[in-house]
């Protein structure tokens, strides 16, 4: 403890959006959760389990957002991903017969096939179908700090009311606990988004610390001594850390940015657009073309359109060696920051999970050099998490942390603008509605306690930030808008009916199993009003 | 031809009740005829329908022909909300024309529940509120929706006026210590119901009423939710015992520079 000249907390945020969609085989968008789960969750809780049987004295914080847990632990989606796997398996066995004679390209495949393998026995085997628990177990060993985040990950700052907000904080915390067993120590707030007006209800479910965006701590009342190489203690006692932005640079920025080296596997360029669809089958989703995984070039050069072979052994040193870097980087930063404020500085470096394996397809590489190097005690900085700071610096400065997220430009806009602004007109009025309905419906039993819970399920999709987030960035902006628009609707219609006394046991049966997020817990419980705890004073 | 394949379908879809088409009646309605829901309508196809069978849209002409802001202003009529169309339509304001065809959706490619539920968002929801909420440090965004009895309420008393008025959003700066600064005033269109304000203030807290400007009175129709902007700048408040050493030069780059956001997300 002595010897370390800098701190350093790696935070992964994992999150998608829930899409489970059990009326169609193939929707694109359980695929993102299956490559997630390929690419980077599965190869993520590799490299942490390796570095547990290693020995490895490694710290991380991994944050899983509520729908991931739920998809995670999802049977019928379980099912789907060993059948994906199988399709993917498939593949890379006839792209191994069809490049056979091309040295280059044929080990390429093998390797595809080999990983594919390799992940199939990690999923049933080592992890026994259950990622969720394969977590559990790295927390449990010391190892990994679980962190979770908002019920759907909803933008707090713009659901605006105050039961909203302690809706989506109570159900994520629900969430967290009926799969662990206990509360998490730190709250993801979705998008770094901070209000004050979360804290009352993250101090009720005994949160001790959350993320913010650097400049939520910079211009934080009073200014704060340590920048953001210390955290705040907020008005309600918890403990604010500000992302350090030289960490995020290094490694998000789209020029700078490690992801960008040549070395690297190109993203982009993939075999579900380079090769024919009859040849490709079953491993499109419903015969749309879109990127399966099977990637056989390098970045080259990110300017040009003309892509290198990809060289897994060098994309693996290059990977190596930019962890080096990186550690150079944060032992500098230690040196001059620790001089400058006189305490060991904290540097906060939270990425979104899907960054390591997906988008930089070498970045389970890189955090398992970073985390060896460190433990090497190589250059004096040592990983610890968010909640193991007080044992450093057990007193420290408090100060009011101003609205901010890490959205571009770093406040709402992203999540307030021309394409998704129409939203909120109809969010902020159900809201309204849902928190009445369970005033007015306190004693609901049998049917309409059921819609009553399944009201809430929908308003609580609806609310997700992944919906404006998509809008705004125009990927596939229709599946959002309809997914918003299909929560309301239903939302509406089941207050509707529970008004009335005449629920629909059909149709509330089908949305139960569709919209199946948070079975068996009470939600509607969550939007009480006598339940909001009181401000501290 | 196609229509004719597509009218055969509305029959055998809707338990072989005729479909039957009177003078005067909206897509609304026709479909009501025929047991659908309305949103089982085929809004595009019915609205080229009218088109090729040179019938134009129903056209909404101003409260009372002659009078300010809204004459001369087409409306389509299905950009109006429900409430507001059949008020008008009752104050006979609405002049229906023959020929909205009714088309059942395809609904064979189409297995998700979603898109069979076929969900239509109101455009009111029948209550009276004016929302704030802030988009940056000096931007916000305000929506509104009026009730038709509130507006007709107004029209009503102020008739004369109403040609010459027009609505305003005025915003209380409740930090604002200098009372020349405390009050300003956002004209609107007369048709808006969302509106994006530069306000330039961080860190101050507003309040706004909606209402509408009569010979230079001010007339509020109602208030919105109190709204904080967020800071924007370092604070120049300072604790005593957490004294900042030589902050500007160590921190002071990084509060210009913000939103490293996540670059990329799913489904590029």
């Amino acid at each position: 403890m002595e010897q370390a000249s800098g701190l350093l907390s790696i935070i992964l945020h994992a999150h998608l959006p829930y899409v489970k969609h059990p009326e169609r085989e193939d929707s694109l968008q359980e695929r993102w959760l299956f490559q997630a789960m390929t690419e980077c969750y599965i190869p993520l809780l590799e490299v942490f389990t390796r570095l547990a049987a290693d020995d490895v004295p490694y710290r991380v914080a991994v944050s899983l957002s509520p729908p991931l847990l739920e998809m995670l632990s999802d049977q019928l989606l379980k099912e789907r991903y060993k059948k994906h796997l199988a399709v993917l398996l498939d593949l890379a066995e006839k792209e191994m017969g069809r490049t056979a004679g091309d040295t280059l390209l044929w080990e390429l495949a093998r390797m595809y096939r080999d990983r594919f393998s390799e992940v199939h026995r990690l999923y049933t085997e080592a992890f026994h179908e259950d990622l969720v628990q394969a977590w559990g177990d790295l927390a449990r060993a010391g190892r990994v700090e679980l962190l979770t985040s908002g019920a759907t990950h909803g933008y707090l700052p713009l659901l605006l009311s105050s039961k909203a907000i302690g809706a989506q904080v109570r159900t994520g915390l629900s969430a967290f606990r009926r799969r662990f067993g206990v509360d998490p120590q730190g709250f993801w707030l979705p998008e770094c988004a901070y209000v004050p007006e979360a804290e009352p209800f993250l101090k009720e479910g005994h949160i001790t610390y959350f993320v913010l965006e650097t400049h939520g701590v910079l211009l934080a009342v009073p200014r704060p001594r340590f920048g953001f190489h210390a955290p705040l203690v907020t008005p309600h006692g918890m403990l604010a850390f500000g992302r350090d932005p030289e960490c995020s640079k290094q490694v998000w920025s789209a020029d700078e940015g490690y992801p960008g080296d040549g070395d690297y596997r190109d993203f982009y360029r993939d075999a579900g657009y380079d090769l024919p669809v009859e040849y490709l089958g079953k491993a499109l989703p419903a015969g749309e073309r879109a990127p399966i995984g099977l990637k056989y070039h390098r970045v080259t050069d990110r300017r040009s359109q003309f892509k290198d072979l990809y060289n897994p052994l060098a994309a693996a040193r290059k990977a190596r060696e930019h962890a080096a870097n990186f550690l150079y980087w944060r032992s500098q930063e230690a040196l001059h920051y620790g001089s400058v404020i006189g305490r060991i500085p904290i540097m906060v470096a939270p990425y979104d999970a899907e960054l390591f394996g997906h988008w930089w397809y070498e970045g389970p590489i890189f955090l398992d050099e970073l985390f060896r190097s460190m433990a090497r005690q190589h250059r004096g900085v040592t990983a610890i998490t968010p909640s193991e700071y007080v044992r450093y610096y057990p007193v420290n400065q408090v100060a009011q942390p101003a609205s901010s997220s890490w959205g571009y430009k770093g406040y709402n806009e992203v999540w307030l603008e021309g394409s998704n602004d129409w939203i909120y007109r109809h969010l902020h009025i159900c809201q309204e509605q849902m928190a009445e309905a369970t005033e007015r419906h306190r004693d609901a039993s049998g049917l309409a306690f059921r819609a009553l819970n399944q009201a809430s399920r929908e308003i609580l999709l609806a609310q997700a930030s992944d919906w404006p987030f998509i809008m705004k960035t125009g990927s596939l902006p229709e599946y959002a808008r309809s997914r918003f628009t299909s929560h309301v609707g239903r939302f509406r219609r089941l207050i509707d009916e529970i008004d009335r006394g005449a629920v629909d046991p059909v149709f509330l049966q089908e949305l139960e199993e569709r919209d199946s997020i948070f079975r068996d817990l009470d939600l509607a419980a969550c939007w009480r009003e006598a339940d909001v705890p009181a401000p501290v004073s | 031809m196609a229509v004719a394949i597509v009218v055969v379908m509305a029959l055998a879809f809707y338990s072989r009740r005729r479909l039957s088409r009177r003078a005067g009646e909206t897509l609304t309605e026709a479909s009501a005829e025929i047991g659908a829901p309305p949103e089982a309508i085929d809004r595009e196809r019915a609205l080229l329908s009218d088109r090729l069978a040179g019938v134009s849209r129903p056209l909404v002409p101003p409260p009372h022909e002659g009078e300010g802001s809204l004459k001369s202003r087409p409306f389509r009529k299905d950009a109006l909300s429900k409430e507001v169309e059949l008020d008008w339509e009752a104050s006979e304001l609405i002049k229906h024309q023959p020929g909205a065809h009714a088309f059942p959706k395809d609904f064979r490619d189409e297995p998700s529940l979603g898109e069979r539920e076929g969900y239509v968002l109101p455009t009111s929801y029948g209550k009276d509120r004016l929302v704030l909420m802030a988009r940056d440090p000096r931007w916000l965004y305000a929506y509104w929706e009026v009730a038709r009895e509130r507006r007709q309420e107004m029209y009503e008393r102020h008739v004369a006026e109403w040609s010459l008025s027009r609505p305003v959003l005025r915003f209380y700066d409740l930090t604002e210590s200098s009372p020349s600064r405390r009050q300003f005033d956002v004209p609107l269109n007369d048709d808006a119901d969302n509106w994006y304000i530069r306000v330039g203030r961080p860190d101050h807290r507003f309040v706004a009423e909606l209402g509408r400007v009569f010979s230079g009175e001010f007339v509020p129709l109602m208030r919105s939710n109190e709204i904080a902007m967020p800071r924007e700048s370092v604070s120049l408040e300072i604790a005593e015992e957490w004294a900042p050493l030589d902050w500007e030069s160590q921190y002071g780059r990084y509060v210009r520079k913000r939103g490293w956001s996540s670059p990329q997300r799913w489904g590029k």
